[in-house]
């Protein structure tokens, strides 16, 4: 079976902190990376976590967090 | 040194700020925001951790603290945005010129008019219904300073702050002499609160903070690279990004964030307390003296920060701050930017000698202060 964690992109350095702690206290492992180059519009950062993708988005929805895009990555 | 000029900018700073600033250079020295590499996510992250400080002390979310500064940008920021397209503003007679100046320069343009509230010293509540009585159709903003860096009055600035909500009015709370000694946060009201983070918040000079309710986003002051959405010409909408274009004070943001979890730590209480100690001490010492005249009532509890302006009889502010410093007394004479409070109060002629008490400040550096005033006085 292949595991797979999801990209969640976020332009801002801040939000995407503010989003890696709100996905590690829902119990997820989540980590900020600079954003490889997936964003359209340019420099940003995503968060990387394990999870559910809809239930994180949602989570992260719900906190005001606003998601650009997300890509799914093997682990 | 005795140090009573803790309204310019407190002094000395916790050795926590100190650390935090000489850490900075050593170990978050790459751009935050802007890379991917080890230092530069080290440097966001504490970076993030000085914001989330600011934002939890102000009650707001991380992304809603905007880094300046200075108290004086995120007042010009605000008010400068908010008139943009005319109307009128109501602030305070005793606002200081960082607020005075910006609103006075957009009214010479024509479109922009402003009134100021009359805050009686003797009963300050009675200034909300000043600002209420002041208040027209066209009124899209109205400011008030915490309070007075001149006389020390603290402002009733979470009526005005209710007042406001009822007229639907953006309210900006000039927070300059009150950051980390009042109970300020965005649950009392505030649309926005400007803050400077070398007062209070004991961080370093050149730093400042805008609290952002976020229900009404001004336009930014400046515009340029944000380390992201880096292929739009557009400023990027996000908080704090919105805001803070080019490279952060990283060394300033690290040092205010260890200060706003010294004042955290200490107690706001227990800072207000230790400082109006001293300045009540400090106030009725003068009081008994001859050839003082003292310029405001006295500093109490509730009603005023630890602050007051005196003079030596037949001598300006200036002179008389000038006295003092040759007994090695550091404290500020003049007119402390703030022309309106000397207006109202009519020292316009001479200025005031102005002591402020910190959250370093001794009872028995007071007790000093007070014999050297005594001997000044004695040998003129």
């Amino acid at each position: 079976m292949i595991l797979k964690e999801t990209y969640y992109l976020i332009s801002s350095v801040t939000t995407a902190m503010k989003a890696e702690n709100i996905l590690q206290q829902a119990g997820q492992r989540a980590m900020v990376f600079r954003d490889p180059g997936i964003n359209p519009v340019g420099c940003g950062y995503v968060v990387r976590a394990t999870g559910e993708r809809e239930k994180m988005l949602d989570l992260l929805w719900s906190k005001g967090i606003r998601v650009s895009g997300t890509k799914e990555v093997e682990r | 040194m005795l140090y009573f000029d803790n309204a310019a900018t407190t002094f000395p700073k916790p050795p926590e700020v100190l650390r935090a600033v000489n850490g900075s250079f050593r170990n978050f020295g790459a751009n935050p925001g802007r890379s991917g590499y080890p230092m530069s996510m080290d440097t966001a992250r504490e970076v993030y951790r000085a914001r989330s400080a600011a934002g939890e002390f102000f009650g707001a979310p991380p992304e809603n603290v905007i880094f300046t500064r200075n108290c004086t940008e995120s007042l010009n920021l605000v008010i400068l945005s908010m008139l943009k397209e005319g109307g009128h503003c109501v602030i305070s007679d005793l606002e200081h010129n960082s607020v005075l100046r910006p609103v006075y320069a957009l009214s010479r343009g024509g479109n922009v008019s402003f009134d100021c509230a009359e805050v009686p010293l003797s009963e300050p509540e009675a200034a909300v219904e000043s600002y209420r009585n002041l208040i027209r159709p066209d009124t899209k903003l109205v400011v008030a300073t915490g309070a007075s860096n001149v006389f020390g009055t603290l402002l009733p600035v979470k009526k005005i702050a209710a007042l406001c909500a009822e007229y639907g009015i953006p309210f900006l709370l000039d927070a300059a002499q009150v950051a980390g000694s009042e109970e300020i946060s965005l649950a009392d009201g505030y649309n926005f609160i400007a803050a400077p983070g070398h007062k209070g918040l004991l961080g370093p000079m050149g730093t400042g903070l805008l609290i952002l309710k976020g229900d009404v986003l001004p336009d930014p002051l400046m515009y340029g690279g944000t380390g992201s959405q880096s292929l739009m010409a557009g400023q990027p909408d996000e908080l704090p990004e919105r805001y803070e274009s080019g490279t952060l004070n990283v060394p300033g943001i690290l040092g205010l964030g260890a200060g706003v979890n010294w004042v955290k730590r200490t107690g706001r209480d227990t800072i207000r307390k230790r400082e109006m100690e001293i300045a009540e001490y400090l106030y009725d010492a003068l009081s008994e003296m001859e050839r003082i005249d003292l310029f405001a009532p006295g500093p109490a509890p509730g009603k005023s920060t630890p602050v007051l302006s005196f003079a030596i009889e037949g001598k300006t502010g200036e002179e008389t701050s000038a006295l003092l410093m040759r007994q090695g007394i550091a404290s500020r004479g003049g007119f402390h930017c703030a022309a309106l409070a000397h207006r109202k109060m009519g020292t316009d002629d001479r200025g005031t000698c102005r002591l402020s008490v910190g959250p370093m400040n001794r009872l028995s550096e007071a007790e000093s202060a007070v014999r050297k005033i005594y001997a000044i006085i004695k040998s003129l």
